[in-house]
């Protein structure tokens, strides 16, 4: 390997067009300002916008959406399905585990002789199921089916008196 | 290559048939500015930038080809230098150091971009047409006579973008800006023998690109 001078002769001679390549006329006059109020902006900036600048490609990423209705109108529908995903997955994971545990203790309970539990099995999985407000307890001997069934619905009237 | 702004660099200047001339404000005026910037004298940091912005300017234009972008930059560059002003400690001259925050900055805007180049490159000067290199280049030698200077610039961009980064970054220092084998190594990070062998390499692929327009 060797950087002789005169191997190169030709090459040399051509990069110095280079040095002739000039920026438009005037464009060093106010770099020195652009960059002193750079500064100041810098640090008029708030912590987010220093985080922000902190962060290039989440910057670009959000100057793509805005500069592209399509990636903006894409992204939103990512957004929304990630939600409504998570919502339908909650909801699944909730009962599926709700169910499986309320057979395995029936059949645990059955396996005990408690015959009564594994035949409401169903009715305990309902129960379990933290997502469901309003239930019946449905299980045997609770003292709320005794209050509830003597319950009974009577019509009501109800007439103003006479003035 | 390491962070520039951690104060490590070179001591002093030296050029070969430099481009640009090396600075020649004297360590102490410098240190000086350097010292009233960092207590917040914004005149010395005007200062500091007036003194260097053309060569600054010129490392990065020849890196990316593209006038909006060097411009960017360079202003980039002079503002990440002032905030890190504290983190340097004078092991190195204002210069080299300033050198080394526009280099990375620039390499990794490079690395960012990857192959989306474009080329805004910026008019010549008056004295290109009389350079009597250029215009042998141009007129009597080459396969390509009816090249022009405008057309000879655009080639020679185009294949300076095709070489890696380090390897542009050795040729726009050395055969562009002027810049010693040991100031590029300091500014790199580097060893010399890196220097020459990167400088060798990316002179041969340069040739090959322009085999056209050379002898």
């Amino acid at each position: 390997m060797s950087n002789a001078p005169e191997e190169f002769e030709q090459l040399r001679k051509l990069l110095k067009l280079k040095r002739h390549e000039q920026p438009p006329p005037g464009f060093f006059n106010d770099f020195s300002s652009r960059v002193l109020d750079g500064i100041e902006r810098n640090k008029a900036a708030t912590p987010a916008e220093k985080l922000w600048e902190g962060v290039p490609w989440l910057a670009r990423f959000f100057r793509v959406l805005e500069n592209n209705v399509l990636a903006a109108g894409g992204f939103a529908t990512a957004i929304c399905a990630v939600l409504i995903g998570g919502v339908v997955y909650s909801e699944y994971v909730d009962q599926v585990p709700a169910s499986s545990l309320a057979n395995n203790d029936g059949a645990m309970m059955a396996s005990m002789g408690g015959s009564s539990f594994s035949a409401s099995s169903s009715s305990t999985g309902t129960l379990l199921s933290s997502t469901n407000a309003v239930f019946s307890s449905g299980l045997p001997g609770s003292p709320f089916d005794n209050t509830l069934g003597s319950l009974s619905v009577q019509p009501v009237s109800f007439s103003p008196s006479s003035q | 290559m390491s962070d520039p702004t951690s104060g490590k660099g070179a001591e002093g200047a030296r050029t070969n048939e430099p481009a640009l001339p090396a600075p020649t404000t004297p360590a102490s005026e410098e240190m000086d500015l350097v010292r009233r910037a960092r207590e917040g004298d914004m005149g010395a940091y005007d200062d500091l930038v007036r003194r260097y912005q053309e060569r600054i300017y010129a490392t990065v234009y020849h890196m990316t080809s593209n006038h909006e972008d060097a411009s960017d930059l360079a202003q980039e560059s002079f503002i990440k230098a002032y905030q890190a002003l504290k983190s340097f400690k004078g092991g190195s001259s204002f210069y080299t150091w300033i050198y080394r925050i526009a280099v990375n900055k620039t390499i990794n805007f490079l690395k960012q971009r990857k192959n989306r180049t474009h080329m805004s490159l910026n008019d010549l000067d008056f004295n290109a047409e009389h350079d009597p290199d250029l215009v042998a280049l141009v007129s009597d030698k080459t396969p390509r006579r009816d090249a022009g200077l405008a057309e000879l610039q655009e080639k020679l961009n185009a294949a300076l973008l095709k070489l890696s980064d380090d390897h542009r970054l050795v040729v726009t220092l050395h055969d562009v800006q002027g810049l010693s084998h040991e100031e590029i190594a300091k500014i790199m990070d580097c060893n010399i023998g890196t220097v020459r062998s990167r400088l060798f390499y990316a002179r041969q692929q340069l040739q090959a690109y322009l085999s056209d327009y050379l002898t």
